[in-house]
């Protein structure tokens, strides 16, 4: 039971947040916080990162999956769909790209990873880092594409050539 | 009186010139066999020698080959060497990390002791007899008995966690000898203008592909100190489009940095941070893991593809 009282090693501070250990460290660094004695983060830390970090809880409970084929598909498809809805559009509105994906399985989590780097690849959406993290948004000039793409209109060229390999 | 000499007769004569004749024939037979055989020895010799040129001209185009590939086959031994050295510190390191685990495990594993030492048995009762007895039933108490209640448990936890974590909060220190190794770092900057920080550390990649089974320990703390002096120089320099990207290379962790968009003083600041953090990092120090930055060619991390060597050499 003492367990709870003590500090968090940096796998059990990613694993509470959903969140890439290393994306951990950068945002120890970004809040000024990295370990100064063992490499342990006191629990009361964690609401704080979660702040900093603009952390969000899942985006996908009780979300209904758009129409497709291939589940990979209807995952990414929706994933689109809510960066749209949440108004995560143009640069200005972006949101940590780890959003997309928190709550989600490994798998899942490393397939829209992907998907955001191939989707990127078209121009669709964009990406940028900042200290607090790697943020993603739909480009503007693109949403039209998008849109399409959501709704079941065709895959994008370097999305589908990930999705073929 | 003297007897008269022979009077020469035309055969007698014509005899003589017949046996000049075959003296003559016979001497220039033999002469030309002796010639035969001299030309024949010497076109002989001529051959062994055009073999001997043709040998030497094959060895000395080997020799010229070589000795133009010397520069990639130093390049290709110096990567294996690299990498070689650097999976053998690995190696060490995994031997420490075990033993730390370990050290970290019984450290908290005597955590009840240590409090009931420092005369925190009873608050460790009472903890503990609210969170299994009172807390589960707190919403059956009035609530003018369940606010002074849940404020006494806040304190009680409060007090017991300060002392916790100022146990847990000082890095382990290993009594064992000190374990030496080595990050190597280099930046690839092909036309001149960096791309890419590249770090290699002497580190299992599990640390990153299986973070979340594999659980804590010495590699992890390391490519943690690797990863904020990446975002800690990136701080220096004043720039916020630094995004470290860790991944297994050989086996071994690896840290990218693409430097399209970084300023020039973001290496250097790289340069110092890593220094510094690698040789103060009290969980390293504690462990007794001394790292030293070194930053290696280029070629010996991403050794040039033969084609792309054909196309420099031309």
């Amino acid at each position: 039971m003492l367990e709870e009282l003590q500090p968090l090693t940096l796998p059990e501070v990613a694993r509470q947040l959903d969140l890439d250990p290393f994306e951990v460290v950068r945002l120890l660094v970004s809040g000024d916080a990295m370990p100064r004695g063992a490499m342990v983060v006191e629990p009361a830390r964690l609401t704080r990162l979660r702040e900093l970090g603009g952390l969000e809880g899942g985006w996908w409970e009780g979300v209904v999956l758009p129409d497709d084929d291939d589940p990979r598909l209807q995952r990414i498809r929706g994933a689109m769909r809510q960066l749209i809805s949440r108004g995560h559009v143009g640069a200005a509105n972006g949101t940590r790209v780890d959003n997309i994906w928190r709550g989600l399985s490994r798998p899942e989590q490393t397939l829209l990873d992907d998907a955001v780097l191939a989707l990127a690849d078209n121009g669709l959406i964009g990406l940028s880092s900042t200290p607090r993290g790697r943020m993603v948004f739909a480009q503007e000039s693109s949403l039209p594409q998008l849109k399409a793409f959501v709704d079941g209109g065709e895959t994008p060229a370097a999305l589908a050539e990930f999705l073929e390999e | 009186m003297a007897a008269a000499a022979p009077t020469p007769t035309v055969s007698g004569a014509l005899a003589e010139v017949d046996r000049w004749k075959n003296d003559e024939e016979a001497r220039h037979k033999a002469e030309l066999t002796e010639v035969e055989q001299e030309i024949s020895n010497l076109d002989a010799a001529i051959a062994n020698l055009h073999q001997q040129l043709e040998a030497l001209q094959t060895f000395r185009t080997d020799l010229l080959v070589k000795a133009a590939g010397l520069g990639s086959r130093e390049i290709q031994r110096a990567h294996t060497a690299l990498f070689g050295a650097l999976q053998q510190q690995a190696g060490l390191l995994a031997q420490r990390e075990r033993a730390v685990v370990d050290a970290v495990a019984a450290r908290r594993s005597s955590l009840p002791k240590q409090l009931a030492d420092e005369g925190l048995a009873s608050k460790v009762e009472d903890y503990q007899k609210f969170r299994n007895e009172i807390e589960p039933s707190l919403q059956n108490i009035p609530e003018s008995y369940r606010a002074p209640l849940i404020g006494a448990h806040t304190d009680l936890t409060n007090t017991l966690r300060a002392k916790v974590e100022s146990i847990l909060l000082a890095p382990v220190e290993m009594p064992e000898d000190d374990v030496s190794v080595q990050v190597a770092w280099t930046v690839d900057a092909p036309g001149g203008t960096p791309e890419v920080l590249a770090v290699v550390l002497p580190v299992t990649d599990e640390v990153q592909t299986q973070w979340d089974t594999r659980g804590d320990g010495l590699q992890t703390w390391m490519a943690a100190r690797v990863v904020q002096a990446v975002y800690e120089a990136a701080a220096d320099a004043d720039w916020t489009g630094a995004q470290a990207n860790a991944g297994g290379f050989m086996d071994l962790l690896a840290v990218e940095v693409m430097l399209e968009s970084a300023p020039a003083d973001f290496v250097p600041a790289f340069e110092q941070r890593l220094s510094e953090v690698l040789q103060t990092a009290p969980e390293l120090v504690g462990a007794r893991v001394s790292v030293v930055p070194t930053r290696v060619n280029v070629d010996y991390v991403f050794p040039p593809e033969a084609d792309e060597e054909e196309s420099e050499d031309a």
